[in-house]
């Protein structure tokens, strides 16, 4: 008997000693790695890499090019679902965030909240270099307490989206940068047409809780509800948006886009059943991919967006940024992948990718406008129109904006009014954001 | 010594289990207690900030809203569930071709992922949705905008949790009804008894103690609803359909506010140990074993 509890008490040994050897034996390779890398500048550095998975296909193209460039630093690629991003890359800020060297986002305003949360590390020594010289302007707009902690390397902008063939049928010219606002809902309601579910729209809405409306905010310079003065802008906006659904008829009511099918814009503008949208210039690739893989037939243009009356046309769109971990082991090689992101080599993969960037050169806008060739007009977003942030750099924005959602929803829903949406805002952003 | 010695190698065999239980369950609520009195983003030094998120909880108003929905949820979806639950479970135990195969369709929502129901019912919700159609048909000419509305969206949300409840609360009723003695029911024929009679004097006390387990546990659960709302309506619209969950998830993971988060986790704990209390006080009166 007491022998088979000197064995047990063997066996149970055995297996804890095991079970913590196999944990401890994570970490170790871990920790070897970059010990092999702090060593010896001969020696292949290891840095690890954060980023959401939407990015992985041009960023494979980045990593490789920079692995190419510089081979004794090996890029460790980590990408986590869009949607668990933010969350991860807390936990890995607040785990010591040894593992994570070099990290996006893809809102200013995340830039800000980990600047505030002191967890970036400066990069004016490179800001400055001549790699990144041609992208010096955007770099700048993202200055915070007079330093720089990112660089943009990406971008968007918003553009108007319109099917020719129902301005054709209607005899009414295409848009362009002649527009306002105020041409815009008065073709919208043109070109609305019918009843119910197979009424025709002059203008794409979206769910109620949606940030389309903001953006005729955003191209006016307002994008941070948290400042007083900038919630009347808002506000108009909101009140635009509602007539074009309401009183003007041209849009279809917000009811009717609850949860997937108020998101699914590309499709209902595939249908042919609305005639324009105002959005990002992600939605080319989404209607091109439709259109030339999947068959779908539809005739569409783009247009720069209208303005308001008496003001320049602008444009608005936010930036992804790449950012160094202040913890990071391999400070010199995370800031060269950095400024390499951010370079204009790097710029050339993403267009060429159909995405835009930062960089203004020549050479960057003739690789876009090879790689994108549909819809004719797709120069639009090369032309040199101001381009306002949709994102302002502040840590406290995304509980402010998540207020404006709530109560502006109940709005275009009809169930309260503008002034005591607004109301509401003010007061509880007073209350709440802190 | 001896009983020592035999203590010990119990606990050592229970010591796997016993160690991730401390890790996993023990450690963090201790730990969530501790934070409901710091001020703590995630990344920055937290700070001891006393009862302040505590008392910080009597003027939010979210906080209000979200246990008022919360209370109205529990209120309707636990009695309609246990209802439903109680005639499904009666039902299954009828000796019919292919009940086995019923038995299995019933207790299907409860196998199926939270959000793949939530993204199925949000479509079946929408204007021009199956369900609206129907009602469209039954000549209801202005069906209700269900997820848009925000006296709709939660009784919307209710419908799918009783609807998913169902199933689950059947099957281990049905396991209860097989339990009830056979005689009872014999006796009671014999005293000329009907089937109604039968079912309220004999079924009802002989299942009352399974029926207790799936109220204490319905409560509970409709305490802790929050992949349903995450789904179909993300609290909206407005914040008509914010949960004490969902308000905590939000307070916690997207403002990053971990302290007042942890304050309010403990406050729903002890609304539901309040409760369970009460339930478990009260089951003398009306359960029998």
């Amino acid at each position: 008997m007491n022998r088979m509890k000197v064995w047990l008490m063997v066996v149970l040994t055995v297996s804890i000693a095991l079970f913590t050897a196999c944990s401890s034996n994570n970490s170790g390779q871990k920790s070897s790695g970059n010990d092999a890398g702090s060593s010896n500048s001969e020696e292949t550095v290891t840095i690890n890499f954060f980023d959401w998975t939407d990015e992985q296909p041009y960023m494979n193209q980045v990593v490789s090019a920079f692995e190419e460039k510089h081979p004794n630093i090996k890029v460790n690629q980590n990408y986590v679902p869009t949607s668990d991003y933010i969350q991860k890359i807390l936990v890995n800020l607040s785990t010591g965030g040894g593992d994570m060297d070099v990290f996006a986002t893809q809102s200013t305003s995340n830039l800000a909240e980990y600047i505030s949360k002191d967890v970036l590390e400066p990069l004016d020594d490179i800001a400055g270099s001549e790699a990144l010289a041609g992208n010096k302007d955007t770099i700048e707009q993202l200055r915070f307490n007079d330093h720089i902690y990112g660089f943009p390397y990406r971008t968007s902008k918003w553009v108007l989206y319109y099917n020719k063939d129902l301005f054709d049928q209607a005899g009414i010219p295409y848009p362009d940068n002649s527009w306002t606002w105020d041409r815009y809902a008065e073709v919208a309601q043109q070109l609305s047409s019918g009843s119910g579910q197979d009424r025709m729209y002059g203008s794409m809405s979206y769910q109620s809780n949606n940030t389309w409306w903001r953006v005729l905010a955003n191209i006016q310079g307002v994008n941070n509800p948290l400042v007083p003065e900038e919630l009347e802008t808002f506000k108009k906006a909101a009140e635009y948006y509602y007539n074009l659904t309401y009183t003007h008829g041209a849009q279809q009511p917000f009811g009717e886009l609850v949860g997937d099918a108020g998101s699914d814009f590309s499709s209902r503008f595939l249908q042919g059943k609305t005639a324009m949208m105002w959005n990002g210039d992600w939605a080319v690739q989404m209607l091109n991919d439709e259109i030339q893989n999947n068959g779908v037939e539809l005739n569409y243009d783009i247009a720069p967006l209208p303005k308001w009356e008496g003001s320049e046309t602008t444009t608005t769109g936010s930036f992804a940024v790449i950012m160094v971990n202040k913890q990071s082991k391999q400070m010199d090689a995370a800031k060269k992948f950095a400024e390499f992101v951010a370079s204009e080599e790097a710029a050339k993969i993403f267009v060429r990718n159909g995405l835009l960037s930062p960089w203004g050169t020549e050479e960057v806008k003739e690789a876009f406008l090879d790689s994108v060739t549909t819809p004719e007009s797709v120069g639009v977003f090369s032309d040199p129109y101001v381009v306002m942030s949709q994102v302002p750099m502040d840590p406290l924005y995304n509980q402010g904006i998540k207020i404006v959602e709530e109560e502006t929803s109940l709005y275009f829903l009809q169930e309260q009014s503008l002034d005591e949406a607004f109301q509401k805002i003010k007061d509880r952003i007073a209350k709440e954001v802190k | 010594m001896a009983k020592w010695k035999s203590y010990g190698i119990a606990y050592l065999f229970l010591a796997p289990s016993l160690i991730g239980l401390a890790v996993f369950v023990l450690y963090p609520i201790l730990y969530s207690f501790y934070l409901s009195f710091m001020k703590w983003d995630g990344l920055t030094p937290m700070s001891f900030i006393g009862l302040s998120n505590y008392k910080d909880l009597w003027t939010d108003e979210t906080f209000k809203i979200s246990l008022t929905n919360n209370l109205y949820y529990t209120l309707v979806t636990v009695p309609i569930t246990i209802v439903l639950s109680i005639l499904l479970a009666l039902l299954m135990n009828y000796k019919v071709r292919g009940i086995q195969t019923f038995r299995v369709l019933y207790f299907f929502p409860n196998i199926t992922a939270s959000l793949a129901i939530g993204i199925i019912w949000a479509a079946m919700f929408t204007q021009y949705g199956p369900l609206n159609t129907i009602l469209r048909f039954f000549g209801y000419a202005d069906p209700p905008a269900w997820l848009a509305s925000t006296t709709m969206a939660l009784p919307a949300i209710m419908l799918v949790s009783i609807w998913k409840g169902v199933g689950y609360n059947a099957v281990i009723l049905f396991a209860g009804l097989q339990g009830v003695p056979r005689h009872l029911y014999e006796a009671a024929e014999l005293d000329g008894a009907n089937r109604f009679k039968q079912f309220i004097y004999v079924t009802l006390p002989g299942l009352s103690p399974v029926i207790f387990f799936c109220v204490v546990m319905g409560v509970i659960g409709s305490f802790q609803v929050f992949d349903t709302v995450m789904a179909m309506t993300q609290g909206g619209p407005g914040r008509s359909t914010n949960v004490l969950v969902f308000h905590i998830y939000n307070t916690a993971f997207q403002n990053y506010n971990f302290g007042y988060a942890s304050a309010m986790s403990y406050i729903l704990f002890v609304i539901i140990l309040v409760i369970t209390f009460i339930q478990l006080k009260m089951q003398k009166r009306w359960v029998t074993y």
